[in-house]
């Protein structure tokens, strides 16, 4: 019993620097924020850039890839009035063209420099054909030119329209005729 | 008293001079261009991120690394949103979104002497209606839990 004694004091008697030895861990081992779940041992910056780029976007016809083709089907005499083109997609055919920024001056031009022709050697040109625009596309008519104006805006067109029609003014030789227009769209 | 001092000192010391190793991240710095496919459709290149936790320096029961968006992305006043700004990402680590004024947890494991290595792939969504640079700051935060 005394042997015991004697060891509780001794172990009490090193146990002296104890709360010392605590104070101590506490404010070495604890130097940075508590949160409510863990001790945040470490922190890292990191920079974030979100870069937007420029852009234009011009769709006129059917989505994708798919070139539209618009047919008008001749059954009267020249000068008798114009002829509705129908088109292979969406008719009237839909415009779009947009930009970033939004404000960004967009100018679409066409190239209509290859008249139409029948593989046999007859044209017609370009200038037979014309358009009629919605929602701030404007009418117009082509001018066999290859970078033909069509609009220069700040707008945005999301839903523009264009319905075209064959002049139907001068005489051809009989036959199917085929050409295409290529529409750009720039920004200067 | 004298022969406490050195070992505590020691004792102190050891975890500021491993501080560095802990937890390391790679580049400091990203940035992500947004691009306009198809008009409503924004296309964000990726930017990449890699963590790097030795758990051999901390104590405790498990580890947690969450990211903070501390300096939201701001251009001349505005303001891209954080819920925009989006990550992939292999176990340990999760796939999440960053979120306003929280924490967001991005991994947690045991604490087992191991290194922890992963890989987080950024993205930004969402469309910009000019063409505009934000800039933010995330803090990356390596906790840990008892």
């Amino acid at each position: 019993m005394r042997k015991s004694a004697r060891t509780r004091i001794r172990v009490l008697a090193r146990c002296r620097h104890v709360p010392a030895l605590g104070l101590l861990a506490c404010v070495c081992f604890y130097p940075v924020d508590l949160s409510a779940q863990g001790r945040v041992v470490a922190q890292e910056p990191l920079d974030i850039v979100i870069q937007a780029a420029n852009s234009l976007s011009l769709r006129i016809g059917t989505t994708g890839g798919t070139i539209d083709r618009v047919t008008f089907t001749v059954t009267q005499l020249p000068g008798t009035g114009a002829v509705a083109g129908v088109s292979s997609g969406a008719n009237p055919v839909p415009v779009r063209a947009t930009s970033t920024p939004t404000g960004a001056r967009k100018i679409l031009t066409a190239d209509s420099s290859i008249p139409l022709n029948d593989g046999a050697g007859h044209t017609i040109p370009f200038t037979q054909i014309s358009w009629a625009g919605t929602n701030n596309v404007p009418s117009g008519t082509f001018t066999g030119s290859p970078s033909q104006q069509i609009f220069s805006t700040t707008t945005q067109i999301n839903n523009g329209t264009m319905s075209f029609s064959y002049a139907n003014s001068v005489y051809v030789a009989s036959g199917t005729y085929n050409a295409r227009v290529t529409y750009t769209l720039s920004s200067p | 008293m004298m022969r406490w001092i050195a070992p505590i000192l020691c004792l102190c010391l050891f975890p500021f001079a491993a501080d560095a190793k802990q937890l390391e991240v790679f580049p400091n710095a990203i940035t992500l261009e947004l691009n306009t496919v198809d008009f409503d459709r924004v296309e964000s290149t990726q930017g990449f991120l890699q963590i790097r936790i030795d758990t051999r320096l901390l104590r405790g029961s498990r580890w947690r690394v969450s990211l903070e968006l501390v300096l939201p992305l701001e251009s001349g006043g505005r303001t891209f949103q954080a819920q925009a700004l989006s990550w992939t990402a292999q176990p340990p680590f999760v796939s999440r979104n960053l979120l306003p004024n929280q924490r967001v947890i991005v991994g947690e494991g045991p604490i087992d002497g191991r290194t922890v290595e992963g890989r987080l792939v950024w993205r930004a969504g969402g469309g910009i209606p000019s063409a505009e640079r934000f800039r933010g700051r995330v803090m990356v935060i390596l906790e840990e839990l008892p």
